[in-house]
């Protein structure tokens, strides 16, 4: 009979430790031993959702191979070369790295798969880029990529904080939205007649401000007046 | 047959890694003889018929087709409760495990509740004794006799007969939700063990049951656990705890399904501190006006009527099955904090007492919410276990030691591994 004490709860003889603390059985009287009968066998039935994750995801990516292969050779059959073949290769490559990849790791955590995805996204952009040529990769595509990628990460972010509150979230989603729409324009702007020139933005985001001042004024107001919060709670 | 009302929902929401299961088991004074198990559980399986029965995949609905025989008797392990694959278990959503003394049974919700549940294990006890031991167990009650076939009363829905004339759907609120390191993987279990006549003694001191007695110490134990993360005022969520409530009784139903209903009870700790005893009046006043037969009546007449509703009825599975997923899970249980099962005091015949040393309920994991407890009492004895899929065992230590500074003698077991084989 021995007795945690941390907790002051007596403990079954199969325990080395409390279940409830942690702290060791120490008892000098009657030391721990192995023999003693557990209430559960010592073999645990393994739950493992990684093996089927595994298992589609091989799948998916022999699916995969069967495009890739055709393509391949109908265009070496064409002119024995490999030309407008790499663009579809390309894009199918995107889909293992965008979809089948994440499959494989364990847990991934949303802002690396936000961030693998704009990478791919830009990477995949290059490859056609360099298959057709023009001047909007540099200047246009990837900064807009770069910027929804961002975008993602920070909303993701603030929207996941426990400390955040729901008003301080809103606000913080609706002014990233005000800087996205202003860079946005000044991309398109800067894209197309090469001068910056801002307007439909303004709108946008002057709304977004509007918005999560209006916000703003509200919660303070919650947070002063009692009735409002009554009515306001759950 | 079709699945019950209150079933319908456990088939769409399981995944690969997860579906609704609870466990019963019974501890005997010798260990099991597993051939004499095999016959004992054939003959109970076929005076069960929920339990013989496969989940098929319909064109609108899941529904249950029959199967003949039981399933093999499997060895016991150490994480109860880890999800079921039915095609491993010869299509039965249910599954009977030995360890040494104990036979255990866990079941998928879909077949029965927790009092479906113990009146099967009962039953089989009954049928394993009598064959084991060559003497004649009465049947009465929830033990079953196996020479008679089942009524249709005891297959029929309760749901669909007992719904009242108007539906009112429940208000939900969300409840205090608490955090801890995820491990899905691993069911942890802690068993602790009371005094049943103490807790009886000090729960009639009080004016309550014994249900909401250890409801109020749990309610305790999940408000402490809030204090230590140091939650602002203003956005503290109350703390509340799912209790099932038997339908059986106040309906006079005799179903072998599921009849179950929850009232959910809390305490809002925005108010301040509450004094144990005023707290424990507070949950006995919540749980009596839960269990009023005409507020069940018109709770169940709402879930009725979602299954009745054309819509429901005639959109097809593939499209009704993600929705409806996807709705428990953003659902779920979020409008409680933990779940507290009781199924009260087994009594058995003194043929079945003289061999039966102890009984254990648990629940397997939730959808959200990450412990759950569940209690039932035999022989002078409380039996009350945590089933957790967190690390921190915060809960079920403030628990304890509750009622360890309350003077209750707390005997404790547990499932975990010894931190050299981790
Ligand atoms: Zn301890």
């Amino acid at each position: 009979m021995s007795y945690c004490v941390n907790c002051g709860v007596e403990l079954g003889e199969s325990e080395k430790r409390c279940p409830l603390c942690g702290v060791e059985v120490i008892n000098p009287a009657k030391p721990y031993s192995e023999k003693a009968e557990r209430p559960f066998p010592a073999s645990a039935e393994s739950v493992t959702h990684r093996g089927v994750r595994i298992i589609t995801a091989k799948v998916l990516s022999l699916l995969l191979v069967i495009p890739v292969l055709s393509v391949l050779i109908a265009d070496l059959l064409q002119d024995g070369r490999l030309s407008w073949s790499l663009l579809p290769v390309a894009a199918m490559g995107f889909v293992f790295l965008a979809v089948i990849f994440p499959c494989l790791l364990k847990k991934p955590p949303v802002w690396l798969f936000i961030l693998l995805g704009t990478v791919e996204t830009a990477a995949f952009l290059f490859v056609v880029w360099v298959l057709v040529g023009g001047d909007w990769l540099w200047l246009f595509a990837l900064p807009l990529t770069a910027l929804v990628g961002a975008a993602a990460i920070g909303c993701y972010l603030i929207l996941r904080s426990k400390r955040a509150s729901v008003s301080l979230k809103i606000i913080v989603v609706l002014l990233i939205l005000m800087v996205f729409v202003i860079v946005l324009q000044m991309l398109i702007e800067l894209h197309l007649s090469g001068r910056i020139r801002l307007s439909w933005s303004i709108y946008a985001a002057l709304s977004c401000g509007m918005v999560s001042l209006a916000v703003l004024i509200v919660s303070r107001l919650i947070r002063k007046n009692e009735s409002i919060r009554k009515k306001l709670f759950f | 047959m079709p699945l019950d009302n209150a079933a319908k929902i456990y088939p769409p929401a399981m995944t690969e890694g997860w579906n609704a299961l609870f466990r019963v088991s019974v501890t005997l004074d010798e260990p099991i003889d597993r051939q004499v198990l095999k016959r004992a559980l054939l003959k109970t399986v076929a005076r069960f018929p929920n339990f013989a029965m496969r989940l098929r995949r319909g064109f609108f609905w899941y529904y249950l087709d029959r199967l003949d025989g039981a399933p093999e008797i499997q060895d016991d392990v150490q994480n109860p409760c880890a999800r079921m694959r039915f095609r491993e278990n010869g299509g039965f959503a249910f599954r009977v495990r030995c360890y040494n003394r104990r036979i255990a049974v866990e079941i998928f919700h879909a077949i029965t509740d927790g009092s479906g549940g113990l009146s099967f294990l009962k039953t089989l006890t009954a049928e394993y004794i009598s064959i084991r031991y060559g003497v004649t167990v009465p049947r009465s009650g929830d033990i079953l006799d196996c020479s008679v076939p089942a009524s249709e009363e005891e297959l029929a829905d309760g749901f669909l007969k007992h719904a009242g004339p108007k539906a009112v759907p429940e208000t939900k609120r969300r409840a205090y939700h608490l955090n801890g390191t995820k491990d899905p993987d691993f069911l942890h279990v802690t068993t602790g063990i009371l005094d049943a006549a103490d807790i009886a003694a000090r729960a009639k001191a009080l004016g309550v049951t014994v249900t909401e007695y250890l409801t109020t110490v749990l309610l305790f134990a999940a408000a402490d656990w809030k204090h230590v993360k140091h939650e602002p005022l203003q956005r503290r969520r109350p703390v509340k705890a799912t209790v099932p409530v038997d339908l059986r009784r106040l309906f006079g139903c005799r179903t072998l399904r599921n009849f179950a209903n929850y009232a959910n009870v809390g305490l809002d700790t925005r108010l301040g501190e509450y004094g144990f005893e005023e707290a424990a009046r507070i949950i006995h006043h919540q749980l009596r006006l839960g269990a009023d037969p005409h507020l069940l009546a018109a709770k169940i007449a709402s879930n009725v009527n979602i299954e009745k509703n054309v819509f429901m009825r005639l959109v097809p599975l593939f499209i009704k099955d993600p929705v409806m997923s996807l709705a428990y899970r953003i659902e779920g249980d979020r409008q409680s904090t933990t779940c507290l099962s009781n199924l009260g005091r087994v009594t058995l015949p003194p043929e079945m007492e003289a061999h039966v040393r102890r009984f254990d309920f648990m629940l397997g994991s939730l959808i959200e919410n990450p412990i759950a407890s569940a209690a039932v009492s035999y022989n002078g004895k409380l039996v009350i276990n945590f089933t957790r899929t967190i690390k921190e065992s915060f809960l079920e230590r403030a628990f304890f030691t509750r009622l360890v500074k309350m003077g209750v003698k707390v005997f404790i077991e547990s499932n975990q591994k010894d931190p050299e084989e981790i």
